[in-house]
């Protein structure tokens, strides 16, 4: 989804963004989906806005993380100021719909040493992030006190703990600073003219690397998840202990006394890491569903073990991990308080998943520690993917429809007299579903002409599936409902404003005869609602993971 | 020969349709005869079965709308000068405006975006806000009335609007069981609104009261008795017709 610039995406994030930030920051969000990134001075100029709400919805959109100032990068020894240009975020715009499910994984998911309090906390944390998009540490815990109902000084220990536990396992990190430079689009090799030579190529690289170099002098990467010496110290230990870490720290890098010095740091919600255990879910469901619940629970015990190794949201596999280690993970998880399925016989299981057809979870053999055992998390999407796919075929074109699908994807390319024989089905209802299914982009046909003339009694058509197509196109369709899902609900709202209105504002002096209509909207805003997050689940294995 | 020469041309168009024709992978000729009209409606769709509401769903949708209603509420949510204005806010808000009540009063001090912010130019472009909002930015005090009075609201927007109405149904009930029994329901402690709601909802019930015998109101009310009461007017005039039968 990193590339999905489609417009509907681009008008379901600004139906996002009119319903949680209000019309101003609306049309701002909508100008800058449309043109990409902007100066001031432009946005003035397009948007009509007047200066101070402009100012105050780009203020906002920062805060919320839907856009991103930056600098735009200026050539050595210009002589004006470097410009700030503001670039909106597609992505984490969309990725507000799953706020919910956040904090939905926090309570179901974090088990911390002091049960339930620390998952309260911990929640705590993530909602306030996510309701004000970016707070200081101070602010946090004075955030969590609130929530808790209880003293800022009685939670601010156990609220800079958790605190610190969720930036190691990065479900929070730092916000970026507003100077970062610009990326400079890469040049594609084909844009390249013919006939300028090797030094233009070579100069355009040079230009290219330059722009990174000096992108990692500023790098935000580096100290995403890093954790500052004020939250590190003061954690229990005694004062002999902090006052010799501080004496070690002042030794260290400059970069650790900034975090002591009087720049802020904000902090907000990683929505990736949250993307990941996503994934990761999505992968153990789908093992459940194809094989069974044990070989699902040591993919989860994998999964857990090796997380902290991946390095990118869409890791083809996890770390190997071998048998002993895999046993420990599941004890620790069990031990945590984890529901895991028991397993009686471990290694039976683990035999099993050596001889798996479908290869979502492999081993290997010849290491130190024996056979090691990875999950194929790039095949496990895909078949979560293929099991969407023929979920719509079936329900769009029918049995016959689906086995003619079935035929082709395992086939590779047939005629058309070949897939009827397979699909054992008449000509016509064939030809019908073929190209039923080439208008919906569920396959593409191939023509082999064996004339000069092209004609179409003296040409051959074959057709074939291809898959990294089909997914794209059902990705976009996904996001198409999402849209259409969203804006029936904003016309509902509008439908019945007042009513909305009143109910927002707690008063509850409705008439008789508007209590019909307040049961016909709430049922219809589940409804729509409950909608919109599973569609937002699909969506999530096509686009995101 | 002949045929070659000016009669060719003739032979060669002679059997054919004089029109392109349709065909299909085989060569076979396709019919492309309009059979009728179009139809008048589309094909009925059978629509799938209604989603059952799960409690993972609930808890989600309790989720979102506590987030909704947190930005709704804040100074995060901007909205411009002129959608308060007459005729903008529906009639709740024609109330407020003609009552004198004013919303400022009735929820307090409305933040500023630099109380709840932390304006810092590491973050947010200088250019975006003057000194003084930098310097009063992230106020802690303001902010953690922000936060507590947020944390009040939402333990009222918990409760289920569902909840909320069956609890408002078990109040009608019990105002007009007392209003027929003439007892005050139990407990002096009513508010003013809840007394007014019930001598409202018991004024509807007496306007919609079924208990009348034709289902009228008032008998001497002759607007609704319909085009069947005799008013007696209208026979004074004399049309000059005499005492011949009328038809």
């Amino acid at each position: 989804m990193a590339e999905l610039v489609h417009p509907e995406a681009c008008q379901l994030a600004t139906l996002i963004v009119e319903e949680q930030l209000g019309p101003i920051c609306k049309e701002i969000c909508a100008l800058l989906l449309r043109k990409g990134y902007q100066t001031l001075f432009e946005l003035a100029k397009t948007s009509g806005c007047p200066r101070a709400e402009l100012y105050d919805a780009l203020l906002v959109l920062t805060q919320h993380n839907c856009i991103q100032p930056f600098v735009l990068e200026q050539e050595e020894g210009a002589k004006t100021s470097p410009q700030t240009v503001f670039q909106p975020d597609l992505l984490a715009i969309l990725h507000r719909l799953r706020s919910a499910r956040c904090l939905l994984h926090i309570a179901d998911t974090w088990k911390g040493t002091n049960g339930q309090d620390e998952t309260k906390i911990a929640e705590a944390i993530v909602e306030g992030l996510l309701e004000n998009g970016r707070l200081t540490s101070q602010q946090i815990y004075r955030n969590v006190a609130g929530k808790l109902g209880c003293a800022v000084d009685d939670s601010t220990k156990a609220t800079k703990k958790l605190l610190c536990q969720l930036i190691s396992s990065h479900y929070v990190e730092r916000a970026p600073p507003a100077n970062l430079t610009l990326p400079k689009p890469a040049i594609h090799p084909d844009a390249m003219a013919k006939g300028r030579g090797i030094s233009a190529v070579a100069k355009a690289q040079e230009e290219q690397a330059a722009n990174l170099r000096r992108l990692d002098k500023v790098s935000y990467g580096r100290d995403r998840f890093r954790i500052p010496s004020d939250l590190r110290l003061d954690d229990g230990h005694s004062a002999a202990e902090s006052a010799l870490k501080r004496q070690k720290l002042s030794h260290s890098a400059s970069t650790e006394a900034l975090d002591m010095g009087t720049d802020p740091i904000l902090w907000r919600v990683c929505y990736e890491e949250f993307n990941r255990s996503f994934r990761h879910a999505a992968c153990i469901a789908m093992i459940s569903q194809a094989r069974d619940e044990e070989a699902a629970a040591i993919a989860s015990a994998i999964l857990t073990k090796t997380r902290h190794f991946e390095t990118r949201l869409k890791e083809q596999e996890s770390q190997p991990l071998s048998a002993a280690m895999i046993k420990a993970s599941l004890e620790e998880m069990m031990q945590s308080g984890e529901e895991v399925s028991p397993i009686h016989d471990v290694d039976a299981v683990l035999r099993e998943i050596e001889r798996d057809d479908l290869e979502m979870m492999t081993s290997s053999t010849g290491g130190p520690d024996g056979t090691m055992y990875q999950v194929q998390l790039d095949t496990c999407i895909n078949l979560a993917r293929l099991k969407t796919i023929e979920s719509i075929v079936g329900a769009r074109f029918g049995l016959l429809g689906l086995r003619i699908w079935r035929a082709l994807f395992l086939s590779g390319q047939l005629e058309q007299k070949t897939i009827q024989d397979m699909a054992i089905g008449d000509q016509k209802d064939t030809r019908q579903l073929l190209y039923g299914m080439l208008k919906g982009g569920f396959m593409a046909v191939t023509e082999i002409p064996k004339s000069a003339d092209r004609a179409a009694s003296r040409t051959f058509y074959t057709w074939r599936v291809r898959r990294d197509i089909v997914s794209e196109r059902i990705g976009l369709d996904m996001v198409h409902s999402m849209f259409n899902i969203a804006s029936r609900l904003h016309t509902e709202s509008l439908l019945n404003l007042e009513l909305v209105q009143q109910l927002e504002s707690g008063n509850t002096t409705i008439l008789k005869t508007h209590r019909q209509q307040v049961s016909h909207l709430t049922g219809a805003r589940d409804l729509l609602e409950s909608s919109l997050f599973r569609m937002d689940e699909l969506n999530s294995v096509f686009n995101d993971f | 020969m002949a045929g070659r020469g000016r009669g060719g041309f003739r032979g060669r168009g002679r059997g054919g349709p004089g029109f392109p024709l349709a065909k299909d992978d085989e060569g076979n000729v396709l019919s492309t005869q309009i059979e009728g009209p179009p139809p008048l409606y589309p094909e009925l769709v059978e629509l799938p079965d209604r989603p059952a509401i799960t409690s993972r769903d609930e808890r989600l949708l309790r989720k979102h709308r506590a987030l909704a209603s947190f930005y709704k509420k804040s100074p995060y949510y901007l909205k411009r000068n002129s959608d308060s204005g007459p005729g903008t806010g529906g009639v709740t808000a024609e109330i407020d405006r003609l009552s004198g009540i004013s919303k400022k009063r009735r929820e307090g001090p409305s933040l500023q975006l630099s109380d709840v912010m932390t304006l810092h130019p590491k973050y947010f472009p200088p250019e975006l806000y003057n000194g003084k909002q930098r310097r009063t930015g992230g106020s802690s005090a303001k902010q953690q009335q922000f936060w507590a009075s947020q944390q009040a609201d939402k333990g009222k927007d918990d409760q289920d609007m569902n909840e909320r109405l069956a609890k408002l149904e078990k109040q009608e009930t019990a105002a007009s069981k007392t209003d027929k029994d003439g007892k005050a329901p139990g407990g002096g402690e009513k508010g003013e609104d809840e007394d007014n709601e019930e001598k409202r909802a018991a004024l509807e019930d007496e306007v919609f009261e079924e208990d009348d015998e034709d289902g009228y109101g008032h008998d001497d009310d002759d607007y609704l008795q319909g085009q069947d009461y005799d008013d007696d007017e209208g026979y004074d005039v004399d049309e000059g017709g005499g005492d011949d039968a009328f038809y």
